[in-house]
């Protein structure tokens, strides 16, 4: 992570807001249906990943596997789409009527792969700005259990001990002949069996050694009391952030719930009248 | 009445709640079954076989007492160290064959990603709370974080349920049979439709119906296969674990534990 993203605004929030932001975020992404408001969304989301020190390469190295999945959720979305009642029919996609082809099916389909990629944004950010150890704190102030949290917190922390290993089961299954390179699915998940094994049986080691380690240091003696040397707490702008947070929802939530707004072509409809 | 039976109990609460908000909130007060597809009708006879077969388990093991472990502070913990141990192991290996790169494309976003199967193994060797533990682990970074975060430690319980039945089973051909056979289901009737409804009632990616049982069948499918081929060859390599006893006899002696 580079030092202009450990300097941002976003880095600096206590985890418990950037999980409220998460959880708003998500909550605003279900309510709103239209393309159109889905598209602002994702351009405020693209400006607030460039503020917080994200390169343009990096943000499209995030949206690029995203691309074929995109044309997935609109395919899976747009034929099932119910057309507004008396709503003008460009085309059936089946010849006897079948599947008509309109306006609010288009913008339905649409509005789910926008919807998609703004989610994945979203989840993405958030996690990449908060440290794990956040996340342990967090949880702990959440009253996870602390043999919860703390196992979270060691899975996180030895994601690149296990990557170095497997990574070396990998060369070591290379230099032996194993292929990965294969397009068919099948011989594919045949050459990953002799990596998932030994890399499962390495995990489980360690697993071991972190057990061995824990019950030496009398981690399980009483860890409802356990100390940290890390403490989160809320600063103003935290507290700024959670109120124009809450306004937020609350405006989406009204407007959709009593004024009936951001359905599928809400904004087509109030340019066209 | 043991905490078992207390669990059961909340659980068929819970199921009732359920069916009560489905039937006011969903079906609206229609006929029961109207609108439901065939493939509704074998779901709802799979759920039914296994809430029956729930019951008469219950009520043989029932009685049972439960073992209490006793520890310095006079409390029972949530985790052993074995199991966080265990727990930090999977959530590990799941991130690790993520970053990888280990998964086997189909068409994006679908995949067929080996980390995805570590809460359901971490539930079959660690108990329940490891796998959601595991679960939690897999949800907290994944891209849909609302649907991942309840419904993959969903999996580790299910599957912990499950293979403790399994392995009961004291034919080994009979128990690869079954544990076949499970996989297939409860990936066709439990995950499959727990992720679609997920991501369609909470997310509303997609619509429920079609896309389970029909446009993402074929992926339910070779999944399955997929999920049984990867818990195989690690349950083969490390059958202790998993408490899988083999009938294979050695030269002169007793069949045994592997």
């Amino acid at each position: 992570m580079n030092a202009k993203i450990k300097n941002s605004f976003l880095y600096s929030l206590d985890p418990r807001t950037k999980m409220l932001m998460l959880l708003v975020l998500i909550v605003i992404g279900c309510s709103i249906m239209d393309p159109i408001v889905t598209s602002f969304m994702l351009i405020c989301m693209y400006v607030l990943y460039r503020t917080t020190g994200y390169s343009r390469k990096q943000v499209w190295g995030i949206t690029k596997p995203l691309l074929l999945a995109f044309f997935l959720f609109f395919i899976l979305n747009f034929p099932f789409a119910t057309p507004a009642p008396g709503e003008e029919v460009f085309f059936y996609l089946i010849p006897g009527n079948k599947i008509p082809v309109t306006l609010t099916t288009i913008s339905s389909g649409f509005a789910s792969a926008i919807r998609f990629v703004f989610f994945i944004w979203g989840a993405d950010l958030i996690t990449a700005v908060t440290p794990t150890g956040d996340i342990v704190l967090t949880m702990n102030k959440a009253k996870c259990p602390p043999e919860a949290s703390i196992a979270i917190g060691i899975a996180f922390s030895y994601i690149p001990v296990l990557k170095n290993e497997i990574g070396n089961v990998i060369e070591a299954q290379k230099s032996r002949g194993a292929s990965f390179e294969s397009k068919n699915p099948i011989k594919k998940i045949k050459a990953y069996i002799p990596v998932i094994v030994p890399g499962l049986f390495i995990s489980i080691l360690k697993g071991r050694e972190i057990a061995r380690t824990i019950e030496a240091r009398g981690f399980t003696y009483d860890p409802m009391h356990r100390t940290y040397r890390k403490d989160i707490r809320f600063q103003a702008k935290d507290f700024v952030m959670m109120v124009f947070l809450a306004a937020l929802l609350v405006a989406v939530v009204y407007l959709k719930s009593q004024k009936g707004w951001f359905y599928t072509t809400f904004i087509l409809d109030v340019l066209t009248k | 009445m043991n905490k078992k039976q207390k669990i059961g109990i909340v659980g068929l609460v819970v199921i009732f709640a359920g069916f009560i908000a489905f039937r006011v909130f969903y079906q609206k007060g229609a006929k029961l079954l109207a609108d439901l597809y065939p493939w509704n009708y074998v779901a709802l006879v799979v759920i039914v076989g296994l809430l029956i077969w729930y019951f008469i388990w219950a009520k043989k093991t029932g009685g049972k007492e439960e073992e209490n472990e006793v520890t310095v502070s006079g409390k029972k913990p949530l985790l052993t160290s074995n199991q966080i141990g265990l727990a930090a192991a999977f959530g590990g290996a799941a991130f690790a064959f993520r970053a990888l790169g280990i998964a086997v494309p189909m068409v994006p976003p679908l995949t067929m990603d080996p980390g995805a199967l570590m809460p359901c193994l971490a539930g079959m060797c660690g108990g329940p709370v490891v796998g959601i533990i595991v679960g939690v682990a897999r949800g907290i970074p994944s891209g849909t974080p609302a649907v991942d975060l309840w419904a993959q430690p969903i999996k580790g319980i299910y599957w912990y349920f499950v293979w403790k039945q399994i392995v009961k089973i004291e034919d080994e051909k009979k128990r690869w049979v079954v544990f076949a056979v499970s996989t297939f289901l409860l990936q066709f009737f439990v995950e499959q439709p727990m992720f679609v409804a997920g991501n369609s009632f909470i997310l509303k990616l997609y619509d429920f119906y079609p896309t389970w049982p029909f446009t993402l069948a074929w992926y339910t499918v070779v999944y399955s296969v997929f999920q049984f081929v990867v818990f195989a060859a690690v349950i083969k390599a490390f059958p202790g674990m998993f408490n899988w006893r083999s009938n294979k006899r050695k030269k002169g002696g007793r069949a045994g534990k592997n």
